[in-house]
């Protein structure tokens, strides 16, 4: 069994593999893993194919674990009236720690990791159908504002205990679903033409996640956390950023009367403390890794500031008008998806450039379906985005097979 | 796992039970404790995806002064008895004293008052009784602060059983 001493400092060790580039981030994974389900009584598992098998078996048992929750939610959903209203919450709030006892008995006393973090994952999933069942029970609607930033609370502190990035990836899904319910306080009239004034936000959220991942790859404690956190702060920005894109939005914008008074202040609270959360973490990422990379940090700071500079012309956008500022938001998306790529391609992050493609076929499907129906018949447009879907996709996976290609042949890197 | 790992993973478990206890206590206790009204509603029947069937429910005193119709502003509506019902004497911005039965809302985008228990979960597949009733009136539990809790429905002059029609 490996000493608590000895993963700590072999965690930190993969961490600098990485950060030189002599390890990629899969076999950095499979090196951890290897060694601290000793943390366990599980034995060390034998090399070669066991992470790829590890991955399977947490696969299943998370979608396991999601479809119970599932199961869960539509018995709460049910309203089962033949069972006692007290006995309904009885049961959710007994169920509840139940279920995380099962978790914690199977990961670290009985060294099934792997189904352990599973039903840990089911717990956090039932303390969210419990929430939602007091509610019910006291006719509190479901949108409540605070009730799934209720949730996200009781879940998150879970992720980095358990140090489980599923649960994490839950905690990320709830962050951005409590942000979407707090924005009923936000706006009186949520759903009205105002709610585009609450859009720029989503670059704030966006680049706090991607600065929390930043900052998670400086520490070995919480290194496995990173890439989760970069890419949800990556595909928030490019939501933000893609929804600006159409020149229809910005013609009803031009033609509307927004008023950014019916913002509540709120709204601009949480956009400040994400600025000062945002610049503390990059602060504490560039500290740490100093001397190490410092055309990384460089990056990662202008990759923020881009994204700032993003927002505030979105703002000014809204506030000012300009019909013209569609295209600024396409050339912002293409300059993005191309800095990824870059970025990818520099510091050997496949993941980066797997990211990136998606994004930039995705944006330049919409803009033809945007403009090119209004100008061609239906049936040859469809035709058309068919051969160009094919073309497109044939480039685009021949440019990603000789990036990845070229990553992994250079020795990867963090 | 290491001692105060396991101590932090239990700790959380412990903060999500009693925050659940906590939620449920504060408002059970308003629906002990607060003062008893029934108001007048006229219902419609939509669904939540995450809580299952429930009623919305509006209310006759949700309507709102053209001087207090502000999106947002927090409306008291002081109630007077109507014969079976408590229905609006007068509204205010700020708190009524507390000799006064009062209401708290929220001015909607529907310009309609929001008091907060405009929603009634009933079992899957009984929506209909509330929809098809011909009156339904609401038992609601208001706490000195003026904030409401459902405690009853009554649908056509008889509480609300799902099992029982």
């Amino acid at each position: 069994m490996a000493g608590d001493a000895f993963t700590s400092r072999l965690r930190d060790e993969v961490g600098h593999w990485q950060a030189d580039g002599l390890i990629t981030d899969e076999q950095a994974a499979a090196i951890l893993e290897r060694y601290t389900t000793a943390d366990a009584t599980e034995p060390a598992e034998p090399a070669g194919g066991s992470a790829i098998g590890n991955r399977v078996v947490s696969v299943i048992a998370i979608m396991g674990a999601a479809l119970i929750g599932l199961g869960i939610i539509a018995f709460i959903a049910a309203n089962w009236s033949e069972i006692p209203t007290l006995a309904k919450l009885a049961l959710m709030v007994v169920g509840t720690p139940v279920i995380y006892i099962v978790g914690w008995l199977l990961s670290y006393r009985f060294g099934y990791s792997r189904i352990g973090t599973a039903v840990i994952l089911l717990g956090a999933i039932a303390f969210g159908a419990s929430i939602h069942l007091v509610a019910q029970t006291y006719h509190v609607p479901v949108n409540h504002p605070n009730l799934v930033p209720l949730w996200f609370l009781g879940v998150v502190p879970l992720a980095y205990i358990t140090r489980s990035q599923a649960v994490l990836g839950l905690s990320i899904i709830l962050f951005l679903a409590a942000a979407c319910f707090r924005a009923q306080e936000w706006l009186p009239e949520l759903g009205s033409e105002d709610t585009i004034l609450l859009l720029p936000g989503l670059l704030p959220l966006g680049a706090f996640l991607f600065a929390a991942g930043r900052v998670q790859a400086r520490f070995a404690d919480t290194r496995r956390f990173a890439r989760l956190c970069d890419i949800a702060g990556l595909l928030v920005v490019a939501a933000g950023i893609y929804f600006l894109s159409f020149d229809e939005v910005w013609w009803d914008i031009g033609r509307g009367e927004l008023s950014f008074g019916a913002v509540a202040v709120e709204y601009w609270v949480v956009v400040a403390v994400s600025a000062l959360a945002i610049a503390a973490m990059l602060t504490v990422a560039a500290w740490k890794a100093a001397g190490r990379d410092p055309a990384q940090i460089w990056w990662e700071a202008g990759a923020v500031g881009a994204m700032a500079l993003i927002a505030a012309v979105m703002w000014l956008g809204l506030a000012f008008g300009g019909q013209w500022l569609w295209w600024v938001f396409n050339l912002v998306m293409l300059a993005g998806v191309l800095a990824m790529i870059a970025a990818g391609y520099r510091w050997n992050r496949a993941w980066l450039v797997n990211l990136a493609v998606p994004i930039f076929a995705i944006t330049l499907f919409t803009r033809y379906f945007e403009f090119g129906l209004s100008l061609l018949g239906q049936s040859v447009a469809f035709i058309v985005a068919g051969i160009i879907l094919l073309a497109g996709g044939f480039g685009l996976e021949y440019l990603r097979r000789r990036l990845v290609a070229r990553i992994r042949r250079e020795g990867a890197g963090a | 796992m290491s001692r105060r790992v396991m101590i932090l993973f239990f700790a959380v478990v412990a903060a999500q039970v009693i925050g659940l206890v906590v939620f449920a206590s504060v408002r059970q206790i308003a629906l002990t404790e607060g003062r008893e009204v029934t108001l007048q509603t006229v219902p419609v029947d939509p669904r939540s995806l995450l809580q299952g069937d429930y009623a919305i429910l509006d209310y006759e005193i949700a309507d709102v002064p053209p001087w207090l119709d502000d999106r947002g502003l927090i409306v008291y509506v002081v109630l007077r008895q109507c014969g079976q019902v408590w229905c609006a004497d007068w509204h205010a911005n700020h708190r009524p004293d507390s000799n006064e039965v009062y209401i708290r809302g929220v001015v909607n985008d529907r310009g309609r008052l929001d008091f907060g228990i405009g929603t009634f979960f009933v079992p899957e597949g009984t929506g209909h009784i509330v929809e098809n009733a011909s009156d339904v009136k609401v038992v609601v539990s208001l706490s000195s602060s003026g904030n409401a809790v459902i405690k009853e429905v009554l649908v056509d002059g008889r509480p609300f059983e799902p099992a029982g029609r």
